[in-house]
């Protein structure tokens, strides 16, 4: 019997009880009664349980010296840039066997390949630039731009797309009305009341679910993945479609000199599906997965497995001298790095390595992207590469591979030429089928290529990194205890990364944001000391003043169960200079935007503002004094302090 | 006056759909009670939908999507992590064969999420990536590493 008989046959055999059947029965006939008062969201409260839920606010301070520590938690794999494609050709058929032959069934793509026939020749230019980067166009409207949020960000001057977008006279948010179809719609704020005047139609009919936009200055780039042959979504729509072929990362750039006619400049497109993106000073970096069906390679059409760029009509395979072939390529997957001016959409550089990535972290000077290694049983090794991308150009400077797996991409960072990285090692033995296993958490300090400088191992065993924020000499990072914790600090060597200070409290932090003030702002939830329940969200203050005594001065429960700000930092309002703190959130009664201020260091709740329910993308942000909270569909808007006051458009 | 896809009316498809959902539910918590929770929630948030539905395949990943959605909060909690397995909650593995579904209640929530989609339920790698909202890349890799773990059981069908 297979594995998919089996289970199936099991899972088969767990039913509700008949009583529960029962009760949620009535309770939706109770629901359809149109005067029987709402059907009453039962929350989760009940279910969770016992576990007394500790938090470690781990204080690192980084003294990284010239010494190297004495142990090494690295591994290195060399990047070789590939002379020829015959090079990458065997690299793509050196995958050991049983690895290939296991990941077979997931790889559902057909090696993409371009729609120009003449791609197949190496020779063919990309549409290059001559200047290099060249910063995007001023925009030289008279009305000035009002002061304005930005999407949350990891790292100043570094933008990460979103789904919506101001410059402080327009907001451009993308909405998946059923009326209007799914597109981004240009509404103008500079008036009194927000005006719809611009549209840009969505091309991919398969949802927005992946898409994200910038704009800078008049420029606006959608980005997303596009599936040739593929219709409309078989689950989410009412068509039919045959999924075939494998996926493009699509950069659309408009002008938006007119707004209220956005013009199409360029469509570009770059092999592999959409991972990350960054925008820093008018250029785009792009970081796309690209899976090659290893059935259908063929070495003298190396179409078949190597990267494309398609700028506008003209279309080239990735050079061999830009693919980096690590000495053995676990999965046939690339990480395929384009950069593009957005003045003109022009490509000025693209580097692919011969491995998946799926985090990004970028700062102005290096771009580091991080995959996934299975490490064959010796337990999960995240690979890392990094690109310098301070000169215009991307190069590849250093590659690794490190013990276990990144939370996201706060996990990493850069600090005066060093890389830093906190992990979550899950160390697991199989038998019988049944797998268990330890986390064991690590911080690693490396340098610019990529060797190890220092480290702290073994932090909290059997707990997993929750949160993390590197802020220059210092990190910080929660991890979540699942029993009792009983933590000892290394502080006997003060050439390497040491814990100089820890913090038990109730509950965790799912994200970290410095707020000033010698403050940390922590977005998490909450537990009852007393019983162990994790229960409702809450907003704390860390006092990192002093780094080595670090206390959390203020939190509040904040009255709902689940956010996508737990997941999603671009979800979460953080802005300390306008003092607002703001994120959509599950209310027992539904879906509501709440929205928090600080006084006197304490948390002071301002609004909470019912939303839709499927509304659970909704972003918050503000332009002059006006704040917004735009959603998929509607455009809700107010003064500052006037929430009860919400007028709304629909988009 | 409301009168299309009446078919698609809530009681009609909680007859259909309450076990797809509390199996979904159950392998995510690993939680008979929490499972219970979530079927009323997952039910209750759809009364809400369901008149926007287009198709039953529509219905069906709506559903799946409030149930992921749903179990999203709860699985923080360190009382899962805690608590995993909890034999009692779960049928007893067929005489002769196998605890493949106790084997893949052992893996990490992600992973189990994507298996039982994938074998039970037969979404394909980009469909569960619309569901989940995530990458086709990503499901892949759950769903690679899934294998990877589950390897002695996998290995014999191959």
């Amino acid at each position: 019997m297979s594995f998919q008989d089996e289970y199936q046959k099991q899972i088969e055999q767990i039913k509700p009880d008949g009583y529960i059947k029962g009760r949620v029965r009535a309770k939706l006939r109770e629901g359809e009664r149109p005067a029987g008062g709402k059907p009453r969201a039962h929350l989760l409260r009940n279910a969770v349980a016992l576990a007394l839920c500790a938090v470690l606010i781990f204080t690192v301070g980084f003294a990284v010296g010239t010494r190297r520590a004495k142990r090494t938690a690295l591994s290195f794999t060399a990047v070789n840039t590939a002379a020829s494609y015959g090079e990458v050709y065997d690299a793509i058929k050196a995958f050991v066997p049983t690895v290939w032959d296991r990941a077979r069934n997931f790889l559902p793509g057909i090696a993409y390949k371009s729609s120009t026939a003449e791609n197949t020749d190496i020779a063919v230019a990309y549409p290059q630039s001559e200047n290099g980067v060249v910063a995007t166009g001023v925009d030289e409207a008279e009305t000035a731009a009002a002061d304005h949020s930005e999407t949350t960000k990891q790292v100043e001057g570094v933008d990460e797309a979103d789904v919506v977008k101001t410059d402080g006279k327009y907001l451009y948010s993308l909405c998946t009305t059923k009326e209007q179809g799914n597109g981004v719609r240009i509404i103008d704020v500079r008036g009194a009341t927000p005006e719809r005047i611009g549209m840009i139609p969505l091309d991919n009919t398969y949802g927005a679910g992946d898409t994200e936009l910038y704009v800078s200055g008049d420029r606006l780039i959608l980005l997303h993945t596009a599936y040739p042959n593929r219709g409309n979504s078989r689950l989410f729509g009412v068509a039919e479609d045959g999924i075939g072929g494998s996926a493009a990362c699509r950069i659309e750039v408009y002008d938006l000199s007119d707004r209220k006619n956005p013009k199409e400049l360029i469509r570009n497109e770059q092999s592999g599906a959409y991972t990350d993106s960054r925008l820093i000073d008018g250029a785009l970096y792009v970081v796309s997965c690209y899976n090659v069906d290893v059935n259908g390679v063929s070495k003298g059409d190396h179409a078949t497995y190597v990267p494309s760029v398609q700028c506008g009509k003209e279309s080239a395979a990735v050079p061999a001298e830009s693919i980096c072939v690590y000495d053995h390529c676990e999965m046939p997957q690339y990480t395929v790095v384009c950069g593009y001016q957005i003045e003109d959409g022009a490509l000025f550089d693209t580097k692919s390595v011969l491995g998946g990535s799926f985090t990004v972290y970028c700062n102005t000077d290096n771009l580091v992207t991080a995959g996934y290694s299975y490490g064959g049983g010796s337990g999960d090794k995240t690979q890392i590469v990094r690109f310098s991308i301070g000169d215009g150009a991307i190069t590849l400077r250093a590659s690794g591979e490190i013990e276990g797996s990144l939370l996201n991409q706060f996990s990493m960072d850069e600090y005066k030429g060093y890389f830093r990285f906190v992990t979550t090692a899950y160390r697991e033995t199989v038998s019988g089928g049944a797998v268990s296993g330890e986390t064991v958490n690590s911080l690693v300090v490396l340098n610019g290529e990529f060797k190890q400088v220092g480290a702290i191992t073994g932090i909290a065993p059997g707990e997993r990194v929750y949160s993390v924020r590197f802020m220059g000499d210092m990190a910080y990072f929660v991890t979540f205890r699942q029993v009792d914790p009983l933590f000892s600090v290394d502080v006997s060597d003060p050439a390497a990364p040491k814990i100089i200070g820890s913090l038990k409290i109730p509950g965790f932090s799912d994200f970290l944001f410095p707020f000033g003030g010698g403050r940390l702002l922590g977005i998490g939830r909450n537990a009852d000391e007393a019983t162990g329940r994790t229960d409702k969200m809450k907003l704390s203050f860390f006092d990192i003043s002093d780094p080595a005594k670090v206390t959390e001065s203020h939190k509040t429960d904040v009255d709902a169960y689940y956010s996508d700000a737990l997941y999603n930092h671009k979800a979460c309002l953080v802005d300390a200079n306008q003092n607002l703190i703001g994120f959509p959130a599950y209310h027992e009664e539904g879906l509501r935007y709440f929205l928090y201020s600080v006084e006197n260091d304490a948390f002071v709740r301002r609004a909470v503002i019912p939303v839709d329910q499927d509304e659970w993308d909704a972003r918050g942000l503000y332009v002059g004094k006006i704040f917004y909270i735009v959603t998929p569909n509607r455009l809700l808007y107010c003064h500052f302090g006037h929430y009860d006051e919400m007028k709304e458009i629909t988009l | 006056m409301e009168t299309e896809n009446t078919c698609f009316e809530p009681q009609a498809m909680f007859e259909k759909y309450a076990d797809m959902v509390y199996r979904l539910s159950l392998v995510r918590t690993k939680n008979r009670h929490d499972s219970e929770d979530i079927l009323q929630e997952v039910f209750l948030r759809y009364m809400k939908v369901w008149r926007s539905m287009e198709s039953e395949e529509h219905v069906k990943a709506m559903l799946i999507r409030i149930t992921v959605n749903c179990s999203k909060s709860l699985l923080g909690s360190a009382w899962f992590r805690k608590t995993e397995g909890l034999e009692e909650d779960l049928p007893a593995p067929a005489e002769e064969g196998r605890d493949v579904l106790g084997a893949v209640l052992n893996l990490p929530l992600k992973y189990r999420t994507a298996v039982h989609l994938h074998y039970y339920q037969g979404y394909s790698v980009e469909e569960m990536a619309e569901l989940l909202h995530t990458h086709p890349s990503t499901v892949k890799t759950w769903l690679f590493r899934a294998r990877a773990l589950l390897k002695e059981i996998i290995r014999e069908e191959e």
